[in-house]
């Protein structure tokens, strides 16, 4: 990992307004749902774990163009033209993303919870930042590997583009497994799910055998196939910095 | 003397072959020399240029740094490099750039602050535009910008990409005199640039290439003893005394000819500066002496445009 590169992706990430604006929008309204409809009702909409839901979104947003941005700037020539080991940016920019996506959920947690119990011992009990900030670091891990790849094959922020559009096919194909009944769409629509999104739960590791389940090694296999795929793809790009 | 670049029948292909931008470039370039690189758009300069940072990767052939790969990552520790499209992260200021390129050189304690405002110092980059946005910059201020990064954690080796374009005439002797210091300092430098006026001054060699081929490689001290065009411009008042006569004796006992002569101006061929300053001294012995004398056309520039007029083995 290159120090200097994760904090010029952190850097980057906050001289970006319009992604910090789709960012708050994206915790902020259905925080402010939350806490109207606690103030008329008393109920309560969004749970402790709630934050983790929009890990995914959070990533998407952070790690739009993560690299395929870099690429169209035309700014990695520079960059390599310094000591700095390919696997090494693309494994740094992967952290980097992943650590801030964390982060965010972790505040949208801590907001979530201040919201509803104030800073009282109750807000201590409920807030759960090693739950909130290891499994979304998981579930980070797994969609930045992913968009990283996807980063690294196309240019600008066109990554992004293609996780929406297999999301909404996923969906689409869920719809209609569960309204028109056409078999097997649920399973092809869950399949790109855990391709895409890939995640395993904490809780269910209890014991060390439960790290070789299928799903943790679904998990393990997905994210350093991406982050693999996506330093084979970068050590094999050329870049030209100019025409003749 | 080792050699400090080596390309040995250096082939770059594009479009599975369709494009070829070197066609078996054979090139060495010594340490410690100024070495420029010059020809017509697509000849194949960028690509070397690429080549030689390891951003392209040869189809064939070797190129070598000092013994090593281009894309060493030892060769990229004493590397400084400065592109033509300044695509610098814009959102940074010119001091968090530098101090950006210092983390990537892995040496920011080795690189404090004082010496990065050095450099910023040596480039002549005003003291206000450290701390503004490098989007907010001019051509000139990017380009200073970007030779200071290139200058950080003192290079054996700079690849400069048209360094003194969008520069003022300032900028230009600066940029000199700063390659001049660093040359004396042992950097090898190799510049990419269409300021052929500026290459003659300071290059030792030039290379010209086209076609993906070096067509002429030029030694700059032969190149200014060669023949050329030396321009007379008379002033209006001496109209009455400077005749064709008296100008073609004084040029002809300097062993030049006068190619024109229309009074206020004359254009005489002449072989090498020695030849250039008898003109000059004749003419203001016959009492002739004009007011300004300067060459009619850089020596580079007519290789140039020699060699871009020729087919690609050189022959007219």
């Amino acid at each position: 990992m290159n120090k200097t590169i994760m904090l010029m992706t952190l850097k980057q990430f906050l001289n970006r307004p319009v992604r910090i604006f789709v960012l708050v929008a994206c915790a902020g309204l259905p925080l402010m749902m939350s806490f109207m409809t606690r103030q008329v009702s008393r109920a309560d909409s969004l749970n402790d774990t709630a934050a983790l839901e929009f890990t995914n979104m959070f990533v998407w947003v952070i790690a739009a163009g993560v690299i395929g941005q870099d690429v169209s700037d035309g700014i990695l020539p520079l960059v390599f033209s310094r000591p700095v080991k390919r696997y090494e940016y693309v494994i740094s920019k992967w952290i980097t993303v992943s650590l801030i996506a964390s982060v965010c959920a972790i505040i949208m947690a801590a907001v979530n919870t201040a919201l509803y119990f104030g800073f009282t011992p109750q807000f201590f009990e409920h807030f759960k930042i090693i739950i909130i900030g290891s499994q979304s670091f998981v579930m980070a891990m797994g969609l930045s590997a992913v968009m990283v790849l996807l980063s690294a094959l196309l240019p600008g922020a066109a990554d992004v583009g293609v996780v929406a559009l297999l999301s909404t096919i996923a969906y689409i194909l869920m719809i209609m497994q569960s309204s028109l009944h056409v078999p097997g769409m649920g399973e092809v629509s869950k399949n790109i799910f855990n391709v895409f999104y890939p995640k395993f739960m904490l809780e269910d590791i209890n014991t060390f055998r439960d790290l070789f389940t299928y799903e943790v090694g679904r998990y393990f296999v997905i994210t350093t196939g991406c982050i693999t795929g996506a330093i084979a793809i970068l050590n094999q790009k050329e870049f030209s910095y100019g025409s003749d | 003397m080792s050699t400090a670049i080596s390309a040995v029948d250096l082939t770059k292909e594009f479009a599975s072959g369709r494009v070829k931008a070197l066609n078996k470039l054979t090139l060495s370039i010594e340490p410690g020399e100024i070495f420029g690189i010059i020809g017509p758009n697509g000849a194949g300069k960028t690509t070397f240029m690429s080549c030689l940072l390891g951003a392209l990767y040869p189809t064939s052939g070797t190129l070598l740094i000092d013994g090593k790969n281009p894309d060493d990552i030892e060769v990229h520790r004493w590397l400084g490099y400065l592109p033509e499209r300044l695509e610098f992260t814009k959102w940074m200021t010119g001091m968090e750039l530098m101090k950006f390129h210092a983390g990537l050189l892995n040496q920011p304690a080795k690189t404090p602050d004082t010496k990065i405002e050095q450099l910023l110092e040596r480039v002549q980059l005003d003291r206000p535009a450290w701390t503004r946005k490098i989007k907010n910059y001019s051509r000139g201020m990017l380009q200073r910008v970007g030779m200071a990064q290139a200058l950080l954690g003192e290079p054996r080796l700079l690849l400069l990409d048209e360094p003194s374009s969008g520069l003022d005439p300032v900028g230009v002797k600066l940029f000199q005199q700063l390659l001049r210091e660093e040359k004396a300092k042992g950097t090898t430098i190799v510049i990419n640039s269409h300021q052929l006026d500026q290459l003659e001054k300071i290059c030792d060699r030039v290379a010209f290439i086209k076609s993906g081929i070096v067509q002429t490689l030029e030694v700059m001290k032969d190149t200014v003893a060669r023949d050329g065009l030396l321009a007379l411009k008379w002033s209006l008042e001496a109209n009455e005394k400077v005749t064709s006569e008296l100008v073609e004796k004084a040029v002809a006992d300097a062993g030049a000819t006068v190619q024109t002569f229309e009074f206020p101006t004359a254009l005489v061929n002449i072989s090498g500066e020695e030849m250039s300053a008898r003109v000059i001294s004749n003419l203001a012995l016959a009492g002739v002496a004009p007011a300004q004398a300067f060459p009619n056309e850089g020596r580079l520039e007519s290789i140039f445009l020699q060699s871009a007029t020729s087919d690609s083995r050189g022959t007219p």
